[in-house]
């Protein structure tokens, strides 16, 4: 079944709403995805829009954490985590305040709305600040659980939502993890070829990438990464010693996961503590502007689609 | 308190911030100088029976306190003055202002009691005390939020975000200050960007403009705060026309006593005759 991770924001909030009276919606300007919001005919009292101001939305909902509210905000990634950056940093994640910050139309959901809306540095500049928690749902369940996480977790989040409707990939029994390990092979004196590292939009990509592998009897180790920042550095490493070759595939440009991969990589000393040669490569959008066309057409043409990751991969297994 | 006592604790606000700032060498004088009387009117103020502002230094959790943000943050030394004189904290801690291991950073710490916003960079506290008013307005509760900026200040693009938001949800328990020194830490603030003419522009957002022409009068601030009391479905600004560097002779109204403390002479000077008003 195909469903969208503005219903399971929508589906969760309201149960958020219900159970954590303390808590309140500081809205930014919305898509007009966002047609089914609920939760904003339901509590229209504790639903506030502050229209196209991000700075100003961002202050004022760690103001309501002084009175005890649990703030979520809503908006578009690009806007909240680059227009109010400086606010999320000083007025939030310095004095480390609970306010959960929702951003829509990352990567390059945005499609035709542009470079403006394209947002693929906001894993960066929210993994940058200290106190700051990333996380970057695959799916409807995987959103629905980190939402329920964050509502009963304390601190500064930042949650990347991506536009259109996917199949779904989990299921209603689905445990929220740091690291989802979808197929696993390998290990440390018998590595494997191949392991591909996503998150959000681009992980059903993946996924249905490594099952065209396994019609050909090929195999290809999948890891889905929900959560950014703190990253599972045991499990990266882990990963880092059992294949040969790590791919990490977002749509994202520096900063991103790839980065974060890298950083634990190069913590580890390599060889000094025995860590065999590893490949790490990237799939993704770096050091440029994309331009403004269809969602659909863009990641085809950037290689993030199934087909565009498939021929990447093909050459190396 | 009497407008007297007023007076003399204001002194010895001035005392404490020329101390603190000396101590560390480092502290924006001339803008503690210009707020301390608006502060000191806030905290030890009453009008009749009732008090400025409600708050208990022994709960700074208390549910039924007001707020008081303080947007200029660099000003943040009048503020830990009068919250030690109040007994937020131990006045010990004044020595250590602005210095390694100490908790008085030079921009207000939230973590301090009494403290509800972090000030490290100015023009976010009219948004800040938004947040507090929107939340009291969901609990159906009529505590006060004060916000204090100053003047160069009002040159951030989000201080317009935040009036106009202010207007828009007829926040009538928001009472935002303009400490109007005219002074910014290059210079004069209609030199560097002008700000003016503020009472049209915050009136065309919605708010209740009461202006303040000495800013270091008490009974003109305190009246006013009377006439913000019974704002109705708006939100009201006090613009205060004050004097940078008030109450050190050498210092008033120059720019060049903006942001730096005083040497050691200057402070002899300076104490004797804030002394003689205690």
């Amino acid at each position: 079944m195909k469903n969208n991770l503005y219903k399971a924001f929508d589906d969760a909030i309201i149960r958020i709403l219900k159970k954590h009276g303390n808590s309140m919606i500081f809205m930014g300007a919305f898509p007009k995805v966002f047609e089914p919001a609920n939760f904003a005919r339901f509590f229209h009292d504790r639903v506030f829009n502050f229209g196209l101001a991000e700075a100003n939305l961002v202050t004022a909902a760690a103001g309501s954490t002084v009175r005890g509210k649990l703030p979520f905000v809503l908006g578009g990634a690009s806007f909240l985590t680059g227009k109010a950056w400086g606010q999320i940093k000083d007025m939030i994640c310095y004095p480390n305040l609970n306010v959960k910050i929702i951003g829509f139309g990352s990567g390059l959901s945005a499609g035709q709305g542009g470079v403006g809306m394209h947002s693929t540095s906001d894993i960066s500049l929210m993994r940058s600040i200290p106190n700051m928690k990333v996380f970057c749902p695959a799916d409807f369940y995987q959103a629905v659980k980190v939402f329920d996480f964050i509502a009963e977790d304390f601190g500064p989040c930042y949650v990347r939502l991506f536009d259109g409707e996917f199949e779904n990939i989990f299921d209603e029994k689905y445990e929220l993890k740091m690291v989802d390990r979808i197929r696993e092979y390998g290990d440390v004196s018998n590595r494997a070829d191949v392991a591909v590292l996503s998150h959000g939009r681009l992980f059903s990509q993946c996924l249905s990438v490594v099952k065209e592998f396994e019609k050909d009897g090929k195999s290809c180790g999948l890891y889905n990464f929900p959560m950014i920042n703190p990253l599972d550095k045991k499990t990266v490493l882990e990963i880092l010693r059992k294949y040969k070759k790590v791919f990490v595939v977002e749509d994202h440009g520096i900063g991103g996961l790839y980065s974060a991969v890298c950083e634990v990589l190069a913590e580890s000393g390599n060889e000094a503590i025995g860590m065999p040669h590893v490949i790490v490569k990237k799939i993704g959008i770096d050091e440029k502007f994309v331009e403004s066309a269809r969602e659909e057409e863009l990641y085809k043409k950037y290689g993030l689609d199934s087909e565009g990751i498939l021929k990447n991969l093909n050459n190396e297994i | 308190m009497a407008i007297e006592e007023l007076k003399k604790k204001a002194a010895k606000i001035r005392l404490d911030c020329l101390e603190m700032t000396s101590k560390a060498g480092y502290g924006y004088t001339g803008s503690m100088m210009s707020v301390a009387d608006i502060l000191v009117a806030l905290y030890y103020g009453d009008l009749g029976r009732q008090k400025v502002m409600n708050y208990d230094p022994k709960k700074p959790q208390w549910d039924g306190q007001d707020y008081l943000i303080l947007s200029k943050g660099h000003a943040a030394g009048a503020l830990y003055a009068i919250l030690a004189d109040l007994g937020f904290f131990d006045r010990h801690e004044l020595d250590f202002f602005g210095q390694l291991g100490g908790i008085l950073t030079t921009r207000p710490n939230p973590k301090i009691p009494g403290v509800f916003s972090s000030g490290v960079s100015q023009g976010n506290g009219l948004s800040f005390a938004i947040g507090i008013a929107l939340a009291l307005k969901a609990d159906r509760k009529n505590n006060k939020v004060f916000a204090v900026l100053g003047d160069g200040e009002l040159q951030e693009g989000q201080v317009w975000e935040a009036a106009m938001a202010a207007g828009n949800f007829k926040l009538n328990n928001l009472i935002a200050f303009v400490d109007n020194n005219k002074v910014q830490s290059d210079g004069l603030v209609s030199a560097a960007m002008d700000v003016y003419p503020l009472q049209d522009k915050f009136e065309a957002f919605g708010w209740n403009v009461i202006q303040v022409t000495d800013g270091h009068n008490f009974e003109q601030i305190l009246d006013a705060v009377e006439r913000a009391f019974t704002s109705n479905r708006r939100p009201s600004v006090i613009w205060c026309h004050t004097i940078c560097g008030k109450g050190i002779e050498f210092a008033e109204g120059k720019v060049s006593y903006q942001g730096v403390s005083l040497s050691e002479n200057e402070m002899n000077d300076v104490t004797k005759k804030l002394k003689e008003n205690l």
